[in-house]
């Protein structure tokens, strides 16, 4: 590249880093998927990973979106959603491609209730779907059944709607980025540990719930009795803000900046600022897991993907060295943990000035991933993931490593693109 | 030379560089390998390259490199860092040097190397059998039995060399302890690939396999310095006449050599030279750097 175009690259990457790092998302409302999510219809089932045809779609994955269509009531057994899937009578999407994120498979159907995220510094919104509590099985994990279709009636007609009028009573809804930046600072790094943020979101609603309460006592004694059960209640909050972060970083023209990473039971894909829509697709990634007591290798399966948006925005993986008690959870050391998140700044562009670690003493989270610094270092995203097994259900916790091809791919078409020289490989 | 590296596959270069060395050492009866990884992943290779080898000295480079990744600074402050210009089992020397070793990769050096590991992981065996299965990707690797009693059996100079270093204060854990991490790790089997994949962190200069970072890129340059200036024992000048690499040999006929950025060799073949190297793996690199024109001059 000559000098020019170098400062240009430069220049197009600071501007979609500072996107990303100025993103004010606030969490305004709860409210069911059909009315609030773009492009969102009666017949569509949203789920993780860059779209692929119904086809290809195996395991886990495929349970899910099946189990989607039946709780939905889109088909009278499996047999009938695979029917409706393959000729077009359900519509499969892809939950970015509608403002959304999925965890794990990622289903979102029309009258699932999501959470709506305003990104208040860029104007644009974002939304995600509920945790759906703390037993392994859950439809995200692959498994549809009546404990699975009790915990989705439970987060439609009572959890939802509590929380609801709890965030319309707030003043303008629940700011987020205060909470992360504080959670950073309380042992969670917004992947994988959650238990600060959770609490401190709790806090922010405790007022309103009460109000709440006056009218519906029970219900809301269940929701708060669910939030503060569940230390991943927030998990899909913050994905919600960072995919709002995230896609404002988008379409900046020049820009080598990630501004999407998922998975499916495929492969993994990225998006890239200055590379339009186009996804970069590669194998799945490599898995280092923690497995729950009577869990083996063999059982781990992948069925999707996308709370690693949060490390796109230099959150989860990229911020291990704010949450060191996780290795009781997934493994590692705190030695590793600060040598994971160095690694990091290696290949991105930015520090975040809000988010900040203490063990490095303060230093902002390593924010925007730079396709062609992933080529040039060999360095690999590192993420923290839930692992999933192949009977459906969480059997563990631990670490993913991107692919080098899809960012090799994606630095090869940015080269051809702006007439620059292919990153060269470590 | 250049322009043929640039041109030809890496396996290509190898068979031309190797190939009669390896038809060589097959009609004297000799095993002969050569494996070649690149950053990516990609395995050439040439000759047995399956066939697994106690790789003895070798294992001193992984044991310096976690020793490196856990405290640098302890390492240095314990080991010296210059040629030995010795035997690589030499007790006068260490004598000399009041006790602290020359260099990681002289039998001295490694001993405490591995005392530094015993405090840092407690299994300094485990740590270094870690990272090799790690990076190799070969989940089996493990010490033989076989060649673990043979050291015990023979290991009085080593023995000596830890009671002596012992002696001046440059011992935490206790000998015994101490030369029992030490011997297992000498006694890992691994192939060429496997050997030469383990190594690729140093080509990548210090990124693993799996695109972590396991040295900074400044550590990963100092092991390979290491290894150019005292990897294959007294015969170091040796050897980077000949070859121009960093490189570290073992007495089982191992040689490991780096081109930074561009691959991972290792070379094996059981006849060694004077030095304790083996003559026809020194041959084989010596063949290659000279066809390919890549070294680090």
């Amino acid at each position: 590249m000559s000098v020019a175009a170098v400062a240009a690259h430069d220049q197009a990457n600071r501007v979609a880093a500072e996107r990303m790092t100025a993103a004010d998302p606030v969490l305004v409302d709860l409210r069911p998927a059909i009315e609030v999510v773009p492009g969102m219809t009666a017949e569509t089932i949203l789920t993780s990973g860059a779209p692929m045809p119904w086809e290809r779609y195996t395991g886990g994955q495929r349970n899910a979106v099946i189990g989607g269509a039946l709780f939905e009531g889109l088909a009278t057994d499996p047999e009938d959603a695979d029917a409706k899937l393959r000729d077009g009578r359900i519509v499969l999407g892809a939950c970015h491609d509608h403002g959304c994120v999925g965890s794990l498979a990622g289903i979102y159907t029309a009258s699932m209730p999501v959470f709506v995220v305003e990104n208040r510094a860029h104007g644009n919104v974002a939304f995600c779907n509920s945790f759906e509590g703390a037993s392994r099985k859950r439809l995200n994990y692959g498994v549809y059944d009546a404990d699975v279709h009790a915990s989705l009636v439970f987060l439609q007609d009572v959890a939802a709607p509590v929380l609801a009028e709890a965030l319309r009573a707030t003043d303008g809804g629940i700011p987020l980025r205060p909470i992360i930046r504080r959670a950073l600072n309380m042992g969670d790094e917004l992947h994988s540990r959650n238990a600060a943020a959770t609490l401190l979101l709790t806090r922010e609603l405790l007022a309103p719930l009460l109000g709440v309460s006056r009218e519906r006592p029970a219900e809301t004694r269940d929701v708060v009795e669910f939030m503060v059960g569940n230390d991943y209640f927030f998990l899909r909050l913050s994905m919600a803000a960072s995919k709002a972060a995230a896609d404002a970083a988008r379409d900046v023209e020049g820009s080598s900046v990630v501004t999407a990473m998922t998975f499916s039971c495929q492969e993994f894909a990225i998006r890239v600022s200055g590379l339009g829509d186009e996804w970069f697709r590669g194998e799945l990634p490599t898995v280092e897991a923690k497995l729950f007591d009577g869990h083996t290798a063999d059982e781990i399966e992948f069925m999707g993907g996308e709370s690693i948006i949060n490390e796109t925005v230099g959150l989860g993986g990229f911020a291990q060295a704010a949450a060191f008690p996780l290795q009781d959870f997934q493994g590692g050391s705190p030695d590793e943990m600060v040598a994971n998140t160095l690694a990091m700044y290696e290949i991105t562009v930015a520090e975040h000035p809000v988010y900040r670690i203490p063990a490095l003493s303060f230093r902002g989270t390593p924010t925007g991933i730079d396709v062609r610094k992933v080529v040039q270092t060999g360095v690999r995203p590192i993420m923290d993931v839930g692992v999933a097994g192949r009977k459906g259900g969480q059997i563990g916790a631990g670490l993913m490593r991107a692919p080098i091809a899809c960012f090799a791919a994606a630095a090869q078409a940015f080269a051809d693109r702006h007439g620059a020289e292919p990153a060269p490989a470590a | 030379m250049t322009t043929v590296a640039l041109e030809a596959d890496l396996g290509v270069l190898l068979e031309r560089a190797a190939g009669q060395i390896a038809r060589d050492a097959r009609a004297r009866g000799e095993g002969f390998a050569i494996a070649a990884v690149e950053p990516d992943g990609a395995v050439h290779g040439v000759g047995d390259v399956d066939r697994p080898f106690a790789i003895q000295s070798i294992s001193k480079v992984f044991g310096l490199a976690l020793a490196i990744r856990h405290d640098a600074a302890t390492v240095w402050r314990r080991v010296g860092r210059e040629p030995s210009g010795a035997p690589f089992d030499s007790l006068s020397q260490l004598e000399r040097d009041r006790g602290v070793p020359r260099n990681p990769l002289v039998n001295a050096g490694a001993i405490v190397v591995t005392d530094i590991l015993l405090d840092a992981y407690g299994d300094a065996f485990g740590a270094v059998r870690g990272l090799l299965r790690a990076q190799s990707g070969a989940p089996g690797v493990d010490a033989d039995p076989a060649v673990v009693a043979r050291e015990e059996a023979h290991g009085d100079r080593n023995a000596a060399i830890a009671h002596l270093i012992a002696g001046y204060g440059n011992l935490d854990a206790s000998v015994p302890t101490v030369l029992d991490h030490y011997f297992r790790q000498c006694a890992l089997r691994m192939s060429c690939r496997e050997l030469a994949r383990a190594a690729t962190f140093l080509v990548r200069h210090g990124v693993g396999h799996d695109g972590a970072r396991l040295l900074s890129r400044s550590d990963a340059k100092r092991v390979n310095a290491v290894m150019l200036t005292c990897g294959t024992y007294d015969a170091a000048g040796e050897f980077a006449y000949r070859v121009g690499l960093p490189g570290k040999s073992g007495v089982s006929g191992g040689l490991l050599a780096i081109v930074p950025g561009r691959c991972a060799l290792c070379a094996w073949s059981p006849r060694l030279d004077e030095a304790g190297n083996s003559v026809a793996a020194v041959a084989a690199l010596d063949a290659f750097t000279t066809l390919t024109g890549w070294s680090v001059f």
